[in-house]
């Protein structure tokens, strides 16, 4: 025999669950709103089959949104019981006279028989209990059977029993909160050391970590970091753990600590005999942190040039790293012609004096000249779709001292040197 | 001076942002004497430029960019009419070798043979000298053009929009003019007319390369400056190179080819020897007036004798003879021709064949036709039975005339209401959610909320204005309005001009394959004096093609159109009835709604019939005026006493172009040209500005002649709410032939009538449900499609003495006209005996189409035993389909019988309607008669009965909702049950309070009060409400 449990309206799947898992170890899980366990068992707790149903029902308080329990002697009769009758419904016997009356689209059906069923005015289970078998199968081919076993209620189809996924986490609470980085390592080391054995035991490695810090001050303070590559050694999670709070330490003492590894499975690379060697991950991951933490996150990376006129405007991609030799990008004719440019970042501030709508002298930190040479206005304007268009004019001005230089007029009329040309 | 010789226009489709019109205007207002459009392959504009340079004063110098087959464009200027013939070739070559629509690129031989009288430029980024020096060959690229065109014909061009590496190139081709000697030449290399609607060609960029804003980066202008620029600013920018302005107005100066000059000439038509084409004509039209006029009268001998003498004045009996030749091609064919519009008013036409409507009896106006003085050429519409034999026609001129001989005119596809919005909205990167909603914002219905604005539509659709996208939507969206967005083909319109046409205006091949069609639209032909001939394609021409065979084949009778009794009474009693469902032009509710109380009694007032409900007089409030008047309710006053002549005919108001054109020249003193003018504007699809230039010179007109005040302005109504359209006299009167003839056949030949409109669907105002259950009230039985004896199409079946209809199998959704012959191939060699020896012997049939025929009951016929029903069908179908091999084979023997139920009536009903659209059975409010009855709801049979106010309940089947420009905010609904259809009309705040059921509901209940004026029953709405029926809708024609 078998119970099904169905929640009218939506309700946290865990309470089904928890549910089910308290009368039956194996329990399946048809949907958001459905569980259906085998009951056989339980008859030695009760002897009476409708004593089962009223346990269950138990299990909701007032206040749970309203549940169906049947029970039946198959899986799919039972969940087809809950779901389309109120309350509490035992089917003691054969299932098929309690369904004979359900619609047809109570099946989960393909749309060729389900229009195949609306053509021959097939609606209910009974219309399909009474068509003959032989018939059935000969038009709709084998699964005609199993519909027709379920519409009879004679489906015997065993259940399908989830596993539980496992979880990576840990949390410590401190009998007195702590002030420094270094006993809070110490702890996170621990903890690493055990979710990291627990990760290699399950064959998985960690994709990032999840730190989640309850202070003393009420407050909560939380980290997620994300690894390019699938680390399982504890020590560099530590350390990556380690930099990324030096570089944003938590505003008061700590009074628990939760930790969370998200799993993944670890990284498989065969490294070929001829291609040189790259850094290990692991270390190039912790040389990168290091780095961020002292350029600030967001300013590193691999920069991407964008799609647009606008001049130097460029994205930092993360960093990946690229097994073999990458062919140099060639240069074409034109290109080999040019000066090479130099971006000052930031670019100079400059006052520039102006004749004929030409600049004729500029000063800025380090540079006071006349301008011999000036070509331009160079003019590029663009994003007139978005909240910040953009406009500007730049000039390529040749200094007395032979220097070349480039000059950008903002919209606002201010004036920049924006780099050098070598 | 500054001269602009290289702007591209909005009709390099997708690559300029400003039209002809825009370009020219803008060029006037910046003072620059002359200005070149040069689209990308095309002359498409060059027309609509010439027209608009004419107007504000500036010279239009015609060109084109020639797509290389290396991938540049070279800029060609047409110096002479030569260059220009040889530019059109250019273009036709390269177009018509491609054989794809837009595509197509020139060799160097190419323009080696087309060179002369062309001048050409060596481009901006995109043309030949940047890629030349691309690939470090500019001197050789400089050698070749000027070999190609000559050295006296090639500018070195230089543009500066601030751009380095243009700057550069700059300095490579000034150095390349100094070592060539070859003159230089500024130009903007224009895009747009003004700065702003850069945004609109960076969104057309985007659309061209179907990406959005965001992503095309580089693709998108670098900047603003590509749009025409004053003299005084180009100087600026060529400060150092002063000749390089100067040379654009020598260059202009050289430019003597301007479409005044054209040089096309009307088509001949070959004529045996010793014969001329007026000789030809004179014979050809003798022979047909003495068929067309017995006897013939001295009045109509005269008009032909006028009409022949101005044609040959004309040198147009060639144009006569073409279309005389189309005409004589379909007789031998056996394909109905008649011609429409102002060819009725011609006597050579209708003597030719060519119309059927007789000038002189009609006492139409010849000069409406063919006028000298107005300097109009005729423009000849023959309407063709819609479908394979016009395309017949089509081609027979393709064939007669030769490939560079004749081309359908073009169609420009511009952007209006929904397809701006869905590009714009794709180039802004909105999501399919928000494209959908986007696109419901624009108004697709006729009438529009005058409180329904913009920011009020965006903010109740869920967009903020606030966000900056969907600010530029707004402003894309008003300003793209209008822009070509590609050439497309027009529906019939044809031009001839044996063998070169490619001099006149470029040809190239349309989508649909075997279709050649000109760069330039009707108006533009029009506009240039090019003769066409309309080829359209006429659903009721086929109609009445179908009908005169079946009644050959089946009451052995020869039905002559041109020949009917001309005042049968069975037809007008039905036309004073309003019994018209099916007929031609008098069958909508509107037409059906003034039958009754204009009251037909000879063919002039089915003329008028047809012409008065047209938005022209509905909105010129002709229509209620004429009707009171024809009904003895009101005195017929003329307008004004000067036009007593003109408006005698219909009661003093004025409701055919004619009239309002002889109202003009009258009262205002406009000149033959003037009128011509006014026609023109009636014409265009671009009529608005037009109209209201109109408008002031007639009220000038009128002051003069002291017509003033409320007349004045009645007369101005009536002549510009014809900018709405309203119909020609002579066109009226062929469109009412037709409506006569349908009206007779359906009047006396009702099996026969009926089977042909079943076969030529979709046609017309109703749905065939509508039709057929119309059909069954006047007494016709049909029979439902059966697999043993229904044909392809509809067919006339004798049933104990009487015709009764049989539908065809191309009323089986889903059967594909294949496996529809592969049945009837098979059936002819012998009967099918089982459902099973039917998929055997028929393989094409696929499973959809099995059920198909099962579950409208077409395969019962082929019962093997008594009762065989639907679902039997059904049962024994499915088997057929699969291939059960031996092991199932057995089970079946076993399984006896199939053990399903009959279809209900209901379910029967819904098969029927399902599968064929069409139900031949009871209508599905007849099984909700009983209930209706029990509410009080009267059947719309017996509403006549009812007097004016009487509050009534009417329900039954929508068959259409319509909320016409005309009718401000009104909402009409048809409403069709077994034993009619009632009417009923829905004021603007009871739609919106009932809009979803009206719109989502297919039967309703309407509760009102009864309208009933002269036998016109409506039922003016009070509560609507959705009526729950188990049955499927019939087909509703909405909202058109």
């Amino acid at each position: 025999m078998y119970a099904c449990i169905y929640a009218r309206q939506l309700v946290d799947l865990n309470t089904l669950e928890e549910c089910a898992l308290s009368f039956s170890p194996s329990y399946e899980k048809r949907d958001a709103n459905t569980v259906v366990f085998g009951i056989s068992g339980l008859r030695l707790l009760y002897p009476q089959l409708e004593e089962i149903p009223r346990a269950i029902r138990k299990h909701f308080t007032a206040s749970t949104p309203s549940v169906n329990i049947a029970i039946a002697h198959s899986p799919e009769a039972a969940v087809l019981v809950a779901r389309h009758f109120n309350g509490i419904t035992i089917i003691s016997e054969g299932s098929a006279k309690a369904l004979e009356n359900l619609s047809v689209k109570a099946l989960t059906l393909s749309p060729e028989i389900a229009e195949a069923f609306d053509l021959w005015g097939i609606h209910t289970f009974r219309d399909i209990a009474e068509l003959p078998e032989g018939g059935m199968v000969a038009r709709l081919g084998p699964q005609a059977v199993e519909l027709q076993q379920m519409a009879s209620g004679l489906s015997r189809r065993p259940l399908l029993i989830e596993k539980a996924k496992e979880v990576f986490e840990d949390r410590v609470e401190f009998d007195e909160a702590i002030e420094l980085l270094e006993p809070l390592l110490f702890v996170l080391g621990r903890s690493l050391g055990d979710l990291c054995q627990k990760l290699r035991t399950g064959g998985m490695a960690a994709a990032g970590i999840d730190l989640k810090l309850d202070l003393e001050d009420g407050s909560d303070f939380e980290r997620r970091i994300r690894f390019p590559f699938p680390f399982e050694r504890s020590r560099t999670l530590l350390k990556l753990i380690n930099l990324d709070l030096t570089a944003h330490p938590p505003p008061a003492p700590i009074k628990a600590l939760a930790l969370r590894l998200v799993p993944t499975l670890p990284r498989v690379v065969q490294e070929g005999l001829l291609t040189p060697l790259s850094p290990e991950p692991d270390k190039l991951e912790v040389t990168l942190a290091r780095i961020r933490a002292l350029v600030g996150e967001g300013n590193l990376g691999v920069p991407l040039l964008l799609n647009t006129h606008r001049p130097d405007a460029f994205l930092l991609q993360p960093l990946e790293v690229v097994r073999g030799l990458r062919a140099p990008t060639s240069i074409s004719s034109d290109e080999r012609q040019k000066l090479a440019f130099r971006f000052f970042r930031p670019a100079l501030p400059a006052d520039v004096s102006i004749w004929l709508d030409r600049p004729q002298r500029v000063s800025a930190h380090g540079i006071r000249s006349k301008v011999v040479t000036a070509s331009g206005p160079w003019r590029a304007s663009g994003g007139w779709w978005t909240n910040v268009p953009w406009d500007r004019d730049e000039w390529d001005i040749e200094l007395a001292n032979g220097n070349l230089y480039r000059l950008c007029r903002e919209p606002d009329g201010s004036w920049k040197i924006e780099g050098a040309y070598d | 001076m500054y001269a602009e010789l290289h702007a591209r226009s909005a009709f390099s489709f997708l690559e300029g942002a400003s039209l002809p019109e825009g370009l020219a205007w803008r060029a006037a207002k910046l003072g620059i004497p002359a200005l070149a459009i040069l689209d990308r392959d095309s002359v498409s504009g060059a027309v609509r430029f010439h027209l608009a340079a004419k107007k504000v004063g500036i010279r239009a110098h015609i060109g084109a960019e020639i797509s290389a087959s290396e991938g540049y464009r070279i800029p060609l200027l047409a110096e002479t009419r030569l260059g220009y013939q040889n530019l059109c070739r250019l273009i036709t070559k390269i177009k018509l070798r491609s054989g794809k629509k837009g595509e197509g690129s020139a060799t160097w031989e190419d323009l080696a043979e087309h060179a002369k009288g062309l001048i050409c430029l060596t481009g901006g980024e995109e043309g030949p000298l940047a890629y030349g020096l691309r690939r470090r060959e500019g001197p050789e690229f400089i050698e070749k053009l000027t070999e190609t065109f000559g050295e006296r014909n090639v500018y070195i061009e230089i543009c500066r929009h601030f751009d380095r590496e243009e700057e550069a190139r700059n300095q490579a081709a000034l150095e390349l003019a100094k070592r060539f000697e070859l003159p230089l030449i500024a130009s903007n290399g224009v895009r747009q007319a003004t700065k702003d609607e850069r945004e609109i060609m960076d969104a057309l960029t985007c659309v061209r390369h179907k990406t959005k804003i965001s992503q095309a980066g580089k693709l998108l202008s670098t900047n603003s400056e590509r749009h025409l620029k004053s003299a005084d600013e180009m100087k600026r920018l060529f400060a150092d190179i002063p000749q390089a302005i100067e040379a654009t107005m020598e260059l202009g100066s050289r430019l003597e080819f301007t479409f005044n000059d054209l040089g096309y000439e009307f088509p001949r038509y070959p004529v045996p020897q010793g014969e001329t084409m007026d000789s030809f004509l004179r014979k050809r039209v003798d022979e047909g007036a003495r068929s067309r006029y017995r006897p013939m009268s001295p009045r109509a001998q005269a008009q032909i004798e006028h009409e022949l003498a101005m044609i040959e004045k004309l040198k147009l009996a060639g144009y006569f003879l073409i279309v005389w030749d189309v005409v004589e091609f379909c007789r031998h064919q056996d394909i109905l021709v008649q011609g429409r519009g102002s060819a009725a008013n011609s006597a050579v036409c209708y003597s030719l064949g060519i119309t059927a409507v007789d000038p002189v009896g009609m006492d139409l106006l010849f000069e409406r036709f063919l006028s000298e003085e107005r300097g109009e050429w005729p423009d000849i519409d023959l309407d063709l039975p819609s479908g394979d034999k016009r395309e017949r026609a089509i081609q027979y001129v393709y064939e007669r005339y030769g490939k560079l001989g004749a081309a359908m005119t073009a169609n420009v596809i511009t952007y209006r209401g929904r397809s701006a919005a869905r590009d714009l909205g794709k180039v802004l990167g909105f999501d399919e959610d928000e494209l959908a909603r986007l696109a419901k914002l624009v108004p697709q219905w006729g009438w529009k909320d005058p409180k329904e604005t913009a920011p009020r539509q965006f903010e109740e659709a869920g967009f903020s204005l606030d966000n900056p996208l969907v600010k530029k939507f707004l402003e894309l969206y008003v300003g793209i309005q209008d822009l070509p967005r590609h050439l497309g083909q027009h529906s019939g319109g044809m031009i001839v001009c044996q063998g070169q046409l490619d001099s006149v205006v470029p040809l190239e091949p349309a989508t649909m394959p075997g279709r050649i069609v000109v760069q330039w639209d009707k108006d533009d032909c029009a506009s240039m004096g090019i003769v066409k001939v309309d080829l359209l394609g006429l659903g009721m021409m086929a109609v009445l093609e179908d009908s005169i065979e079946l009644i050959r084949t089946h009451y052995d009778e020869e039905v002559d159109l041109a020949h009917l009794p001309p005042d049968d009474p069975t037809v007008y009693e039905a036309l004073q009835r309003a019994d018209t469902i099916g007929l031609f032009q008098i069958e909508s509710r509107a037409q059906m709604s003034s039958l009754p109380r204009l009251r037909p009694e000879k063919f002039y007032d089915l003329v008028v019939q047809v012409a008065i409900i047209r938005p022209g007089p509905i909105v010129g409030q002709m229509m209620h005026p004429y009707l009171r008047r024809r009904q003895g309710r009101e005195p017929v006053v003329c307008l004004h006493p000067s036009l007593e002549s003109v408006l005698e005919r219909t009661l003093g108001v004025p409701l055919f172009q004619e009239q309002l054109l002889r109202m003009a020249m009258i009262a205002a003193d406009f000149t033959a040209g003037e009128a011509e003018e006014l026609r023109r504007a009636f014409g265009f699809k671009r009529a608005e500005a037009r109209m209201s230039d109109v408008e002031e010179k007639l009220r000038r007109g009128m002051n003069k002649k002291g017509i003033v005040g409320d007349v004045q302005d009645l007369i101005i109504q009536s002549i510009t709410s014809f900018a709405l359209y309203g119909f020609p006299e002579s066109h009226a009167a062929s469109f009412a032939l037709l409506a006569y003839a349908s009206a007779y056949l359906k009047c006396h030949y009702l099996p026969a009538f009926m089977a042909a409109m079943l076969n030529n669907q979709p046609m017309g105002f109703y749905s065939p449900m509508t039709l057929i259950k119309d059909a069954q009230r006047h007494g016709l039985h049909f029979k439902p499609v059966d697999i043993t004896c229904s044909d392809l199409l509809a067919t006339i079946e004798m049933h104990e003495g009487e015709k009764w209809v049989r539908l065809g199998l191309n009323y089986v959704r889903g059967l594909r006209e294949q496996t529809a012959r592969a049945i009837l191939d098979q059936r002819v060699r012998a009967p099918f005996k089982s459902i099973d020896d039917l998929k055997r012997r028929v393989p094409l049939l696929q499973k959809n189409e099995i059920r198909q025929l099962s579950q409208v009951g077409a395969l019962n016929p082929l019962k093997q035993r008594r009762g065989f029903h639907r679902r039997d069908a059904l049962w024994e179908s499915e088997l057929a389909l699969r291939s059960a091999g031996p092991l199932f084979n057995k089970l079946e023997e076993a399984d006896q019988g199939s053990p399903l139920k009959p279809m209900t009536d209901t379910e029967r009903l819904n098969a029927d309607l399902k599968g064929t659209g069409v139900t031949i059975g009871k209508h599905p409010m007849a099984y909700h008669r009983k209930r209706m009855n029990s509410i009080g709801v009267v059947p719309a049979r017996d509403l006549k009965y009812l007097s004016t106010d009487a509050p009534v309940k009417i329900a039954g089947a929508v068959i259409c909702r319509q909320r016409p420009g005309t009718a401000r905010g009104l909402l009409f609904l048809s409403l069709e049950d077994e034993t009619g259809i009632s009417n009923a009309v829905v004021m603007p705040d009871l739609f919106e309070r009932f809009r979803f059921v009206i719109v989502g509901s297919e039967y309703l209940l309407i509760k009102g009060l009864v309208q009933n004026i002269d036998d016109v029953v409506t039922v003016k709405a009070l509560f609507v409400e959705s009526l729950e029926a188990e049955e499927r809708g019939v087909p509703s024609h909405d909202f058109h």
